[in-house]
């Protein structure tokens, strides 16, 4: 292996040793708790324009698996970890293998644990690069360097496509699809089609839906055009079953009214309390979150705080008061995580079928 | 007027093979939360050798009973307690719980039972139980029927798949229990079990032999929210005990998908048995077949919890203490610098442990090495890095195990066809074999199916082996040494590779400036800034680790526990650190005995979870600037090299945990003259009888006596005599004179000895004198000779006799061995009137 350093806008340099692909890289850094689960997590399209660094020290021991992927193609720009703990075996595909094919390049034996400290200390998102030398040079190309904040298009699919199955009709918008909701949707024989996030009520509503999906995805929800949130009015105001998730749900916020800011540090991993309000439970769930939606802008007029995070107070559910929508921040599909809160899904199925059986009745 | 309402805990009695320190830790950290929680704390143990009977930061009242379900009734009409504790007493006080509930006294008086309902107390102690209602959870249990003919057992064994169990149901004289491979064995097999079977039945079970075992630990409380505090790989396959296993911190080779499915199935044991606290569960994982099973619940404290509080740094046992005092998860308010909520956010881990069984072979002269399902291991290291390999070594560091025991050297010269020989049959030190079975060459994918080992762990052994050859390759490189360090490797092991001294290493290290950083153990793996004081080391680039105080004193723990004196040393360095601090010092403690309970809270203002060897204390002592520095003497090879390096600098002071090597055991009574020496004035305290009672069965005990029946013209000649024999000694301390009588009568020294830590804590029982505090205030130049002598006088009062049993492992390790003081594994107390 060769020397590979991760640069920082503040002028910090860490040292290790690459794997994966020879690539550079610029992307905003951060860290992720999560003990288990490295391929999906790295598969997750939330990480585009993204360096993950696991803080679980070694991380690669299980082979890349042909089930568990969450896009077909990652959309991280760089893995930091303190161990890559290689294996050598010519029928499984390692992470460092599989980095390489896709091109994502991998700094290992690094102080993760520092750099966590640096990272979490920020009022900002850190920005870095990952390089052969530390040099001036490398620095200019970073401060140089615009992240594009068009990561929604980079990842999202452009053309429709169906998952055909024998239940409720379902539309996903896909901002960024993870596929852990399909995986979920499929588990309840729903008949789903993916579409564009650029997709207009029209078109969405054409298809007669049981309910509709607004996916998980990166980024920030204000870089999205306004007519998306004209779409997500329109489509909840067909009385349509909405469940929102990650992206989605601060997509969904935004259009009935209330504001998103950005999170000083992001928060990915699985072990945060999160209290159910009407229940008073706790549950566990994967978060991976950049932005949040401000507890003080929700207008209790239309919408209520469902799940609250009780480390950071963060708003982590909603409900619509009038329509049958809601949403969450966290990733109810697990993968990597949790199943505490697959149970929302059986939620958006409940919707539908009530709105089956008022159809009925009518 | 309002009472304080009281708690009950059932204590976990001797030392044995299945605790040793980790309940007496856990008692010392719950009983201490509930005390402060407004709790009167009352425990009945008879462990002469418990930390918790003797801290009054815990224990309000402590009681000396035999753990019978009659001494818990009998303290249940004296204080009428709110709650009873059963869950730190292993599986014994379940038991007796059991018993205690269904005489009815439970209800009658209004007592809830902390953490667990009678229901589940009913059902953890009958399996059969439990299996029914794990099956209607639809938690996965192993397969299991009865069958009178070979056609059906077949049918079942095809299904589940060979080999399978097969047993006779209610045999008529001999047990039958076999493992059979194929149809043709197993038509054997039922044959002769339907034969031996009074109702002409064998019964067939799936044979989980060879699966990954892995082991959750659940925290609940009572408003049934639920968290996962840590899920351990154990490295060795089902087929070999857990607790002789070495075992990982967090799970290494299992996929999400994996983890979360037992996750479910361990949160709904949890909750259908409505626990509050802690629940471990353990399972079988077939990764083939991709399936798991149930295999144990355990709700109480065990070795599991110890190890996954100090790797994982979330408090189990304090949150614990807070549950049992009535209180839910999210309220819980942790002290010592954790964040709002750390009580009730699931651990995460930026770091690797490792928990190393220590297994007492060196110390018997046994052959029976191999192991199984039956527990063999009494005691273990851990071992905390920043990659598996360094976790691995460092469990493995200190100088009375691992590298040093000369296994390796032995392992070296056997036969190929041994060495198969151990990796299917294992050993004690398996780890030595599997190294050097790389070291020959063979393929991972070999070893895997020679031991059922994860491959995974292979390819990380095989790294550290690569590593070493490189070393050898590159003498005296400085970016070698660099490389050695980071990946964990002691300067020992770097020394013997180049064929130089340790010291040079260590200076090399010093030249190149490759330095030991160390990083604190907080549970949310550095998300939030909070400080649990207790620290690993490795070799990056940041160290979090600052001088603690200007008035600390370090502490050399005695490390993993062993036959001879075991949990009676932590009892001694524990309580001495407890009086340190009362003396204004900050205790600052390195230790790697994951059940220890010196490592109390109550003890300990700061902990690095460390091997004990000198290049690491050298270290530490850099940082912490110490005061003085006092070693565990059983550590003796530490305390010369350090003597060695500190001798001049720093006042060092040995722990009285020495070793018991001189066999002391007879037929004849022997008298023990026991008293304390401060330079001038030698304090008597008492003479205790040693006897040995030899009945002819395996089960053997040694016991001593206090006062002795002797005579009061006998015990003014005993006294005198070894008044005297103290009297010329040089240097104060604890002293114990063995004292016999000839043919005629008279009075002979055998010989004169610090006195072992196991009397010193039989001792403080006895005499109601806390001796630990004692010699600290001898260490400290804070000693007063007055109040000693006023608490002796009161002895004298005293009319009731103190009985100390000694307890060995003979019977449980099936084997025959002359039962001598430094093979004492455990023992019990009572005071008799």
């Amino acid at each position: 292996m060769t020397a590979r350093y991760l640069i920082l806008e503040d002028g910090s340099v860490f040292a290790g040793e690459g794997f994966g692909a020879p690539a550079v890289t610029f992307g905003e850094v951060v860290f992720n708790t999560s003990m288990a689960g490295y391929q999906e997590i790295i598969t997750n399209p939330i990480y585009d324009n993204q360096i993950i660094v696991f803080t679980q020290p070694n991380v690669g021991n299980v082979s890349i698996h042909r089930n568990i992927y969450e896009s077909i193609v990652p959309a991280a720009k760089g893995v930091i970890v303190r161990d890559l703990a290689a294996f050598d075996d010519q029928h499984r595909q390692g992470l460092s293998h599989y980095l390489e094919q896709m091109n994502i390049p991998g700094i290992t034996n690094v102080d993760t644990r520092a750099l966590v400290h640096k990272l979490r200390a920020a009022n900002e998102p850190n920005r870095g690069s990952i390089v052969p030398v530390p040099d001036d040079h490398a620095f200019d190309q970073l401060h140089a360097t615009v992240l594009t904040n068009q990561q929604v298009a980079q990842v999202a699919t452009p053309k429709p496509y169906p998952n055909p199955d024998v239940g409720k009709t379902v539309v996903v918008v896909d901002f960024g699809l993870k596929n852990g909701i399909l995986r979920e949707l499929s588990r309840r024989k729903c008949n789903v089609t993916v579409l564009p996030y650029t997709s207009t009520a029209d078109e969405i509503m054409r298809l007669d839906p049981d309910g509709v999906v607004f996916s998980s995805g990166p980024g920030d929800p204000h870089s999205l055009k306004k007519s998306v949130l004209k779409m997500i009015l329109e489509v909840q105001e067909h009385e349509v079953p909405i469940f929102a998730i990650g992206l989605g749900h601060e997509l969904f916020a935004l259009a009935n009214g209330a504001d998103v800011k950005r999170m000083p540090v992001e928060h990915h991993g699985m072990n945060h309390p999160i209290k159910e309000i009407i229940t008073d439970q706790i549950v566990y769930a994967s978060q991976s979150e950049g932005y949040e939606v401000k507890r003080d802008s929700v207008n209790r007029s239309n919408l209520f705080v469902t799940y609250v995070d009780m480390l950071d107070n963060s708003v982590q559910g909603l409900r619509h008061r009038k329509y049958p929508a809601f949403s969450v921040q966290f990733f109810p599909d697990g993968a990597p995580g949790p199943d505490e809160t697959d149970p929302l899904f059986d939620e958006f199925m409940d919707l539908m079928n009530q709105r089956g059986d008022e159809a009925l009745d009518h | 007027m309002t009472t304080k309402p009281t708690a009950l805990i059932i204590g976990a009695g001797s030392d044995n093979f299945q605790q040793g320190g980790e309940l007496d830790y856990a008692t010392l950290e719950i009983a201490s939360t509930m005390k402060r929680g407004g709790f009167m704390t009352v425990l009945v143990d008879d462990n002469p050798f418990s930390a918790s009977l003797d801290t009054t930061e815990a224990i309000d009242c402590r009681h000396v009973l035999p753990l019978t379900s009659r001494s818990v009734i009998k303290l249940i009409n004296q204080y009428h307690p709110q709650v009873i504790v059963p869950t730190l007493g292993g599986r014994r006080a379940f038991e007796i719980m059991q018993t205690v509930s269904e005489s009815g006294i439970l209800t009658e008086q209004d007592i809830q039972i902390s953490g667990v309902p009678e229901a589940t107390i009913r059902q953890v102690n009958n399996p059969v139980l439990l299996n029914q209602t794990l099956r209607r959870l639809d938690a996965p249990t192993k397969k299991i029927a009865t069958f009178d003919n070979y056609q059906s057992a077949l049918e079942m064994a095809r299904e589940v798949g060979f080999p399978v169990v097969v047993r006779a149901v209610f045999p008529k004289s001999l047990r039958m229990r076999r493992i059979v491979q194929d149809p043709d064995e197993l038509r054997e097999a039922v044959s002769t079990g339907i034969q031996l079977s009074r109702s002409g039945q064998v019964l067939v079970q799936q044979s989980l032999a060879g699966l990954k075992e892995i082991e959750v630990l659940v925290m609940r409380d009572a408003s049934g929210t639920m968290m996962q505090l840590g899920m351990t790989e154990d490295i060795d396959p089902i087929g070999i005990h857990a607790g002789d296993s070495m075992a990982v911190l967090p799970a290494q080779t299992l996929l999400d998908r994996e983890i979360q499915d037992m996750r479910n199935t361990a949160f709904a044991i949890t909750r259908k048995l409505r626990i509050v606290g802690v629940n471990h569960v353990q399972f079988a994982f077939d990764a083939e077949q991709n399936r798991y099973y149930v295999i144990k619940n355990s709700p109480y404290f065990d070795r599991i919890t110890t190890f996954t509080e100090l790797a994982t740094g979330y408090p189990i046992s304090r949150v614990v203490g807070h549950l049992y005092a009535g209180e839910l998860l999210r309220n819980i308010r942790l002290d010592h610098g954790l964040t709002k909520h750390t009580a009730v956010t699931e651990p995460v881990m930026d770091r690797t442990a490792v928990r190393m069984p220590v297994f007492p072979f060196n110390q018997l002269s046994t052959h029976k090495l191999k192991l199984g399902t039956q527990k063999k291991s009494i005691g273990s290291t851990i071992g905390i890095g920043r990659s598996l390999i360094e976790a691995i070594i460092k469990s493995v560091a200190d100088y009375q195990s691992g590298w040093h025991n000369g296994y390796i050297k032995m392992i070296q010269r056997i036969s190929d066809d041994q060495l198969d020989q151990l990796l299917i049959h294992p050993e004690g030190d398996r780890l030595y074999s599997l190294l050097e079975a790389i070291r020959r060459g063979y393929s991972e994918k070999e070893l895997a199916e020679l031991t059922k080992i994860d491959s995974y762990y292979f390819a990380q052994l095989k790294r550290l082996i690569d590593l070493q050859s490189e070393i050898l390759k590159l003498q005296d490189s400085p970016v070698m040494l660099k490389e050695a360090k980071y990946w964990g490797i002691g300067d020992g092991k770097i020394a013997e590779l180049w064929g130089e001294e340790t010291a040079d290493i260590a200076k090399l290290r010093d030249q190149h400036q490759i330095n030991r950083t160390f990083k604190e153990i907080d549970p949310s793996a550095g998300e939030y800034d909070q400080h649990t004081n207790a620290f690993y080391s490795t070799f990056e680039l940041e160290n979090e680790s600052v001088e603690e105080s200007n008035h600390s004193i370090l502490v050399i723990g005695s490390g993993g526990r062993h036959l001879g004196n075991g949990n009676a040393n932590d009892y001694v360095v524990g309580k001495v650190m407890q009086e340190l601090k009362v003396h204004g010092n900050k205790t600052i403690l390195v230790n790697d005995n994951p059940s220890s309970p010196a490592m109390s809270s109550l003890y300990v203002d700061k902990l690095y979870i460390e091997p004990l060897v000198v290049e690491t204390i050298t270290d530490i002592i850099r940082v912490e600037q110490p005061t003085m520095l006092m070693i565990a003497s059983n550590e003796s090879e530490l305390y010369e090299r350090l003597k060695e390096h500190y001798g001049d600098t720093i006042t060092l002071m040995p722990i009285p945990t020495e070793d018991q090597i001189e066999d002391v055991v007879s037929t004849e009574p022997l008298l023990e003259y026991n008293a304390l020496f401060d330079g001038q004035y030698v304090y008597p305290l008492g003479i205790t009888a040693a006897l040995q009672i030899d009945d002819h069965m395996n089960y053997r005990t040694v016991a001593k006596r206090y006062p002795t029946t002797s005579s009061p013209a006998a015990t003014k000649q005993v006294t005198e005599l070894g008044e005297q024999r103290v009297r010329i000694l040089q240097k104060p301390g604890l002293y114990q004179v063995l004292i016999r009588a000839d043919e005629m009568d008279h009075y002979q020294i055998e010989m004169c000895r610090p006195l072992p830590a196991t009397d010193i804590a039989f001792l403080s029982k006895v005499l109601k004198l806390d001796l630990p505090a004692v010699i600290t205030r001898l260490a400290l130049n804070k000693f007063s000779g007055k109040l000693l002598v006023k608490s002796m006088k009161q002895q004298a009062n005293q009319t009731q006799t103190a009985v100390y049993r000694a307890l060995f492992p003979f019977s449980a390790l099936q084997i025959k061995e002359t039962p001598t003081a430094n093979k004492v594994m455990g023992a019990e107390m009572q005071f008799i009137d």
